[in-house]
């Protein structure tokens, strides 16, 4: 088995994602339990299917969904969902329980090796989608050196470049955000004209509602200094990001 | 007309304050001036008043009684601002002798200014903000995401309730535009 090397990676984007000292326990699992299925039932995997014998199937409720999966009366979904349905929705929503669930109840092959492939598969499809330079040719050439066969790699290509690449990534981005994000700030300027400590106070204070992406609302008062404060720090910082961006080490192409 | 209704417990207190030493009253008043902004503090300590009842020969209610109207003439002076001269003359409508007035008029230059910023400062709402801190990172590599470079922000908002003086900090990140869009909106 050759091995690339990274010197030798036209892209530069460091070649070697799955090929190393010893390939993960995905892949290797991956490999043996693919080689064990025949092509047909291969297929059915890759692409889904209406179960045998329900030509002409209509979903128990009557209410004629066949929409492959998304369902709105809820019942069981009458396909077998595909292999990259199951991973790609997982990697958008997060949750493919009720399509997992159609998928391991084929039946034609044990739940156990259908569980090693669409693992290997998703670990597959998780680490391109990590690499931002990574080029389909490039990626062709490691999945064929992993000895995968070739609709699977047909499949794996289109899951990883075709149309549902942005929302994959999208999703995964929001994931990974380990702290809340500004939603929104609502601000209100009150000048105080008396109080019951001063009959002429003409303070002025400012009334932020802060909320963030994690649902947690905040409700409290500004006052100039502090506000001026704020302000200053937040002009402060994005000077300084704005400084680092324009950085020539930045600017270094991957 | 001034801006004090004398009544009979202002009265006993003025009574109280022309008997007290005319060298340790400045001390007094410039001690309540300089708490006065505070809402649940008083101006002296439980130990500094048994001290004091001791040392003007006074009982605790009389001492009270003297510390609570000299807060509470501060306090009128604060909210009505008299000029100088207004207020010499309410006090001596109220009967406080010559010296007593000197040292109340001189604590009133002395920390009159302070004590009036301090209450118009005074905020009545639950929580306010109180610090501002802020990190500026550049984001490499995330476990699901390698070789990026994306300059983040964190800043954190140190918010303070007003009733238990307990601090918040309230962390958020921005990247580029999310910060832009928060200065030009809010803060400009």
């Amino acid at each position: 088995m050759t091995s690339h090397s990274q010197a030798g990676s036209p892209q530069g984007c460091g070649a070697n994602l799955f090929l190393g000292v010893k390939p993960s326990l995905e892949l290797q699992a991956l490999r043996d339990n693919v080689e064990g299925v025949d092509r047909d039932t291969f297929r059915r995997f890759l692409e889904g299917e209406v179960p045998w014998g329900s030509v002409g199937y209509w979903c128990r409720c009557r209410c004629r969904c066949r929409c492959r999966c998304r369902c709105r009366c809820r019942c069981p979904c009458p396909y077998t969902p595909s292999l990259f349905t199951v991973i790609v929705r997982g990697m958008e929503d997060g949750d493919c329980t009720d399509l997992l669930r159609s998928l391991l109840e084929v039946g034609v092959v044990t739940k156990e090796r259908v569980s090693w492939i669409l693992s290997g598969v998703y670990f597959v499809v998780h680490t391109a989608l990590r690499h931002p330079a990574l080029t389909p040719q490039v990626f062709k050439e490691e999945l064929c050196e992993l000895g995968l066969p070739e609709d699977l790699i047909a499949d794996i290509l289109t899951a990883v470049f075709g149309q549902r690449r942005k929302a994959m990534i999208a999703a995964r981005n929001r994931k990974q955000q380990p702290l809340p994000r500004l939603s929104d700030c609502c601000w209100r300027v009150d000048v105080a004209i008396s109080t019951s400590c001063l009959a002429r106070a003409l303070q002025p204070s400012v009334m932020m509602n802060i909320s963030l992406s994690d649902g947690t609302e905040r409700r409290f008062e500004v006052s100039v200094n502090k506000f001026q404060e704020l302000r200053y720090n937040v002009a402060l910082l994005l000077k300084q990001m704005g400084d680092l961006e324009n950085k020539k080490i930045l600017k270094i192409e991957n | 007309m001034g801006f004090i209704t004398e009544t009979p417990r202002i009265k006993e207190a003025v009574g109280i304050a022309n008997g007290v030493d005319e060298g340790k009253f400045p001390r007094i008043l410039s001690r309540i001036l300089q708490k006065l902004h505070l809402k649940d503090e008083r101006p002296f300590s439980v130990e500094e008043e048994q001290k004091l009842q001791i040392a003007l020969d006074l009982d605790s209610s009389h001492l009270s009684l003297l510390l609570e109207t000299l807060a509470f003439l501060f306090e009128q002076a604060v909210f009505h601002g008299p000029k100088m001269p207004a207020l010499e003359q309410q006090l001596l409508d109220l009967g406080l002798a010559s010296p007593q007035i000197a040292a109340f008029l001189q604590a009133w230059v002395g920390g009159g200014r302070t004590a009036t910023e301090a209450l118009r400062r005074r905020a009545l709402a639950p929580h306010s903000l109180q610090s501002v801190g802020w990190t500026l990172g550049l984001g490499l590599a995330q476990s699901c995401q390698a070789r990026q470079q994306i300059p983040t922000a964190m800043l954190e908002m140190g918010i303070r309730s007003n009733d238990s003086q307990s601090m918040e900090k309230l962390l958020m990140e921005f990247n580029h535009k999310e910060l832009y869009e928060l200065y030009n909106k809010s803060l400009l």
